[in-house]
């Protein structure tokens, strides 16, 4: 058996007890480094992805300023930013997979459930249709972020109509909602109440969208 | 001791200074590496804190004025003060923001109330929810009442009674009376404000709550921009004056600014509470406050430890004991531009 004898290895103990210090302070930084790295990424993305929230109802206003009824679209008439059948599963850009329409996983299954807070007006309640869908790379001018984020934007009736249909639009009010996703999954709604553009007497223009409301939504 | 002469002198001083050079040198490293993590541990706290304020300032001003699907609060009342409530001076470093929050319930008046009165007669409409005892109201909702002549008082619900709630007066006691058709919506009223005593970033719910959100604020300054034309919204019902509108429906005379921020013009806070009032009571309002098209916000944080704060004034508000300029964290500045769409008219 052989023993240590004299100081042999001592130097090697010592070398690495110091190479150990200097790993965990090293660790530690990196440690550090990469948290504040990952907080600051997420930050940007969702702070993006409000913005981008923000530009696909624009985007969808835009659509609707035209036209002067908007039953058509509450019966799923889409706008002219759309990327193809909404059924079919995509893979967002951060890597998750969604389905927008329809069916009990998809996004507007997830919106009818609880996008009015758990209330329900009977068969007068809002039944949200989907009206645009796409990346935002299709109007967002950075490539850097349009190019990470995906727009999903639906139109509802109000319940205040007084007809008794979420079908049919007949004050000529309707909400909008805008969903935007983005990597690390960020995720950020806005949501608007529109009527058509009125003049001075408040009489309708025939074209032209007033936002009457418009709010940040939970998603 | 055998076959060993032992070590000289100079062999021990050698030794000893090899061994000393090397210790320090290892300890230097050291006590670089535990001063810089101290650093990169407090400089994460900052951008965090600073993250948090902007989070915080975003989510309270960004919803300004927003209203019901049919009552869009900002062509009503001011939906930005610049001042604490109920009674807080019109100061640089608050802000007060109103607006009704998602799925609030509303409903009118279906009959007139009256200062004083506890119980709030509210009407059923379509858009009531199925299965609701009033609308939607629940108790400890914080509701605002207001009219079209830009009126308007804030209460809580304590109870509800089928189409009626049970309010007190919060946070002061109401003096108008509002007839029947006046709005009754869900609001949230937020109060930002910097406390310089403590160095925090507050917000307060008058009446209810006042929090701490950040601490070791050195500034904080709220910037208002507007437009240049007099507001034209809050308009009256016809035989009622207000401050923008004569009884016969005739525009009261106000001041066009000059657009010296783009096509803003820049709102003076002396100009935010000087007059002439909108609404009457407790919540009157300056006229101007209906200008707001556009706020800044410039907030400056520190770092917590003393020990990372150097002395010199432009990168220090409050200075500390840093010597070395490789362990000092900079005071953080950050400058913040909201255009609530609500405020857009």
């Amino acid at each position: 058996m052989t023993r240590l004898r004299g100081q042999n290895g001592t130097a090697l103990v010592l070398a690495m007890t110091v190479t150990l210090l200097l790993a965990a302070a090293g660790a530690a930084a990196m440690l550090t480094a990469r948290m504040e790295t990952l907080l600051a990424g997420s930050f940007t993305y969702s702070q993006q992805a409000l913005s981008v929230a923000e530009g696909g109802l624009a985007r969808a206003l835009q659509d609707l300023s035209p036209q002067a009824d908007w039953t058509p679209v509450l019966s799923g008439a889409p706008s002219t930013f759309t990327d193809g059948s909404p059924s079919a599963a995509r893979q967002l850009p951060g890597g998750d997979v969604v389905v927008i329409c329809c069916g009990a996983a998809s996004l507007t299954s997830e919106l009818q459930l609880r996008g009015h807070g758990g209330r329900t007006w009977g068969s007068r309640t809002p039944q949200w249709r989907l009206y645009a869908w796409g990346s935002a790379s299709n109007w967002v001018p950075r490539p850097g972020v349009s190019a990470a984020f995906y727009v999903v934007v639906w139109v509802a009736d109000d319940v205040e109509d007084g007809d008794g249909d979420p079908g049919i639009d007949r004050n000529g009010v309707i909400l909008v909602r805008a969903l935007a996703l983005g990597p690390g999954r960020a995720r950020r709604a806005v949501q608007a109440t529109i009527q058509h553009a009125r003049d001075v007497d408040g009489l309708p223009l025939g074209r032209g969208v007033a936002v009457i409301s418009s709010r940040e939504t939970r998603w | 001791m055998k076959g060993r002469n032992g070590y000289t002198v100079v062999e021990l001083l050698v030794a000893a200074a090899v061994l000393l050079a090397a210790t320090g040198g290892v300890f230097r490293l050291l006590d670089d590496g535990v001063g810089r993590s101290a650093l990169w541990n407090e400089a994460a706290d900052l951008h965090q804190r600073a993250r948090i304020g902007v989070e915080a300032l975003s989510s309270a001003i960004s919803p300004a004025g927003a209203g019901g699907d049919a009552t869009p609060l900002a062509s009503y009342l001011a939906t930005v003060e610049p001042r604490r409530r109920p009674s807080g001076a019109a100061s640089p470093v608050a802000i007060t923001v109103r607006y009704a929050p998602d799925n609030a319930p509303r409903s009118t008046l279906t009959s007139a109330l009256l200062p004083g009165a506890a119980v709030i007669p509210i009407a059923r409409h379509d858009g009531c929810p199925d299965g609701t005892t009033a609308c939607g109201f629940r108790p400890d909702m914080n509701v605002l009442v207001f009219d079209r002549a830009g009126n308007w008082d804030t209460v809580t619900v304590e109870t509800i009674a089928p189409d009626t709630l049970m309010v007190s007066d919060r946070p002061v006691p109401r003096t108008v009376s509002y007839e029947a058709g006046a709005d009754v919506i869900q609001v949230t009223e937020t109060t930002l404000y910097y406390e310089p005593s403590d160095g925090t970033l507050r917000r307060e719910h008058a009446g209810a709550s006042n929090l701490p959100l950040l601490d070791n604020v050195v500034d904080l300054q709220f910037a208002y921009f507007g437009d240049p034309y007099p507001p034209v919204a809050p308009r009256p019902p016809g035989g009622v004056a207000n401050c923008l509108y004569d009884a016969a429906g005739s525009r009261v005379p106000l001041p066009t600014l000059s657009a010296d921020h783009g096509a803003l013009a820049g709102l003076p806070l002396a100009m935010l509470s000087d007059g002439p009032m909108c609404g009457s009571g407790a919540t009157a309002y300056d006229v101007d406050l209906l200008r707001i098209r556009k706020l800044r916000v410039v907030f400056r944080l520190q770092a917590g430890v003393s020990m990372l704060r150097g002395s010199d004034p432009r990168l220090f508000a409050r200075p500390g004991s840093a010597r070395a300029s490789h362990r000092m964290l900079p005071d953080q500045s950050l400058r913040l531009a909201f255009s609530p769409r609500n405020l857009q008219r």
